[in-house]
């Protein structure tokens, strides 16, 4: 499946923190870009030298405001470029391509009412902000629990101060402030929904919390945050075409598919849609998407391109 | 009769679930009993909620009216903790509408567990003139408001709590089929 495409310009570059960066977008044809629920991202090109590199980002502006995007962008020091060269390179004017909308992480409470929980590590605040940008004075009761390294160097803080008051929680980790998940879950209230956007770790700790503590799986909602990670360099073999590929450290499965021109159909480019999904018919991969079921892994019976690669040393060989 | 049209719920014993934080009994009359076995069986905290006059075997029982349950709910959907199950015992007309309610205000659909207690009668709503019969015990009913016979048919409504009944004789005033009592 392919996203229709949309040309927009950066209309700004503001300076969230020392490494973080909010890029407005706004189109280059008509008034309007699509509609968008909280929690959607967008994936944009970032012409990087001779190659695309195609990075998701969630929207961090109001979905009401239709005539601009926003994104906000750390520079990661293990970045494969993207961040890098967003931070370095990008101006105001430059013109880019990214594709509509998609959303992956729906954030709303389940009723009328129902209070929304939210937990955000570090970046991982950004899917928050369409949701919080939106809030009106008659949305349920919501409060933000926000966890992050230094207050300096952390997105928003302002903003959602003036956006939530005493429903933003903070927790900084140079000053010793942790957040704790089996006290935050064990004291909510039947049918509060649980919005987690983090590191892994953060989203496991909510995750197995909440499982111990009987919650229904349905009202943990996650998004995983990581940049898509290169990793040690492998090769990959096509059963059909009989072709075989070799994969950089730089880049993923489904990059280096592009780059070789192997069609393979993805949207989320973060393990969770399930678009990319091959059948594996022989290596072993090191699964690193949410999709798959336990079982599958283990199978070894599929993976999913946009995240996963080969285990050290190994080959993998695609039913493409 | 068509699988197409069938949506009757069926019912398995409901049994205490494990990892629950707070478990919330509720029952009608006809739910008492099963309600007690549950509440015995129950390891920790539990609420149970009675919308019957006093039982013996649920002494610590909460009584409300039918009137109010709906407003119970959302007072105890706002103290109880998110890992609570909720169990539901009754009449089909009591438990799904209940069961609505919780889901209406946030519970997760996992969470609800009902069973199907007492005598084997259904509520049917005249698909003609929207009058409710309460506990119909056959197959055929005659309408307490258009005076049409209806038949009771398997398609249960979970938000009305009851069955649909539709004119059975409508081509043929004089073919009336024999009423039956309702088996399941």
């Amino acid at each position: 499946m392919t996203q229709t495409r949309h040309r927009v310009r950066v209309s700004a570059v503001a300076r969230l923190g020392p490494s973080i960066r909010e890029i407005h977008l706004e189109p280059l044809e008509g008034d309007h870009l699509p509609a968008f629920s909280p929690g959607s991202h967008v994936v944009m090109e970032l012409p990087l030298g001779e190659h695309v590199l195609r990075n998701a980002y969630s929207l961090t502006s109001s979905p009401f405001e239709r005539s601009r995007y926003a994104i906000a962008v750390r520079r990661q020091p293990d970045s494969r470029g993207g961040s890098r060269w967003i931070h370095d390179e990008l101006v105001p004017g430059r013109q880019l391509r990214i594709e509509a909308p998609n959303n992956y992480f729906p954030i709303r409470a389940p009723a009328d009412g129902a209070p929304l929980l939210l937990i955000a590590g570090g970046i991982g605040i950004t899917p928050f902000m369409s949701l919080l940008r939106a809030r009106r004075p008659d949305s349920g009761p919501m409060s933000l629990h926000y966890a992050f390294r230094d207050r300096v160097d952390t997105a928003y803080l302002a903003e959602l101060k003036r956006l939530l008051g005493s429903d933003l929680h903070t927790y900084e980790s140079t000053a010793g402030e942790r957040l704790d998940p089996a006290s935050l879950l064990a004291a909510q209230h039947l049918g509060t929904q649980v919005a987690v956007c983090g590191p892994a770790a953060m989203i496991e700790a909510v995750r197995a919390k909440a499982a111990a503590l009987g919650w229904p799986e349905q009202r943990v909602l996650y998004e995983r945050f990581s940049a898509p990670a290169g990793g040690t360099p492998f090769r990959v073999r096509l059963q059909r075409s009989g072709r075989s590929i070799a994969v950089s450290s730089e880049e993923t499965l489904l990059e280096a598919l592009e780059r070789a021109q192997v069609p393979v159909r993805s949207l989320c480019r973060a393990g969770v849609c399930g678009e990319c999904r091959t059948d594996l018919l022989g290596g072993e991969a090191e699964h690193q998407d949410l999709f798959l079921s336990d079982q599958e892994k283990t199978a070894q019976c599929a993976v999913m391109p946009c995240v996963s690669r080969a285990c050290a040393g190994g080959e993998l060989l695609l039913d493409l | 009769m068509s699988r197409i049209f069938y949506s009757k719920p069926s019912y398995s014993p409901v049994s205490p679930q494990p990892h629950s934080r707070h478990h919330l009994i509720i029952a009608d009359a006809s739910g008492a009993a099963r309600a007690a076995k549950l509440q015995a069986a129950c390891a920790g905290p539990n609420t149970v909620l009675l919308i019957a006059p006093a039982d013996a075997r649920l002494p610590e029982a909460e009584l409300r009216e039918p009137r109010e349950l709906a407003d119970r709910l959302s007072a105890l959907i706002a103290q109880l903790p998110a890992g609570t199950s909720c169990y539901l015992f009754g009449r089909e007309s009591f438990i799904w509408p209940a069961a609505i309610r919780l889901q209406d205000l946030g519970t997760a659909r996992s969470q609800i567990h009902v069973e199907r207690c007492g005598p084997m009668v259904r509520d049917v709503l005249c698909i003609h003139c929207k009058t409710r019969m309460h506990d119909v015990t056959d197959t055929l009913v005659c309408c307490d408001g258009c005076d049409l016979l209806l038949w009771n048919y398997d398609h249960f409504s979970r938000r009305h709590g009851a069955y649909m009944g539709f004119q059975v004789n409508a081509e043929q005033a004089d073919d009336t089929p024999v009423a039956e009592a309702l088996s399941s």
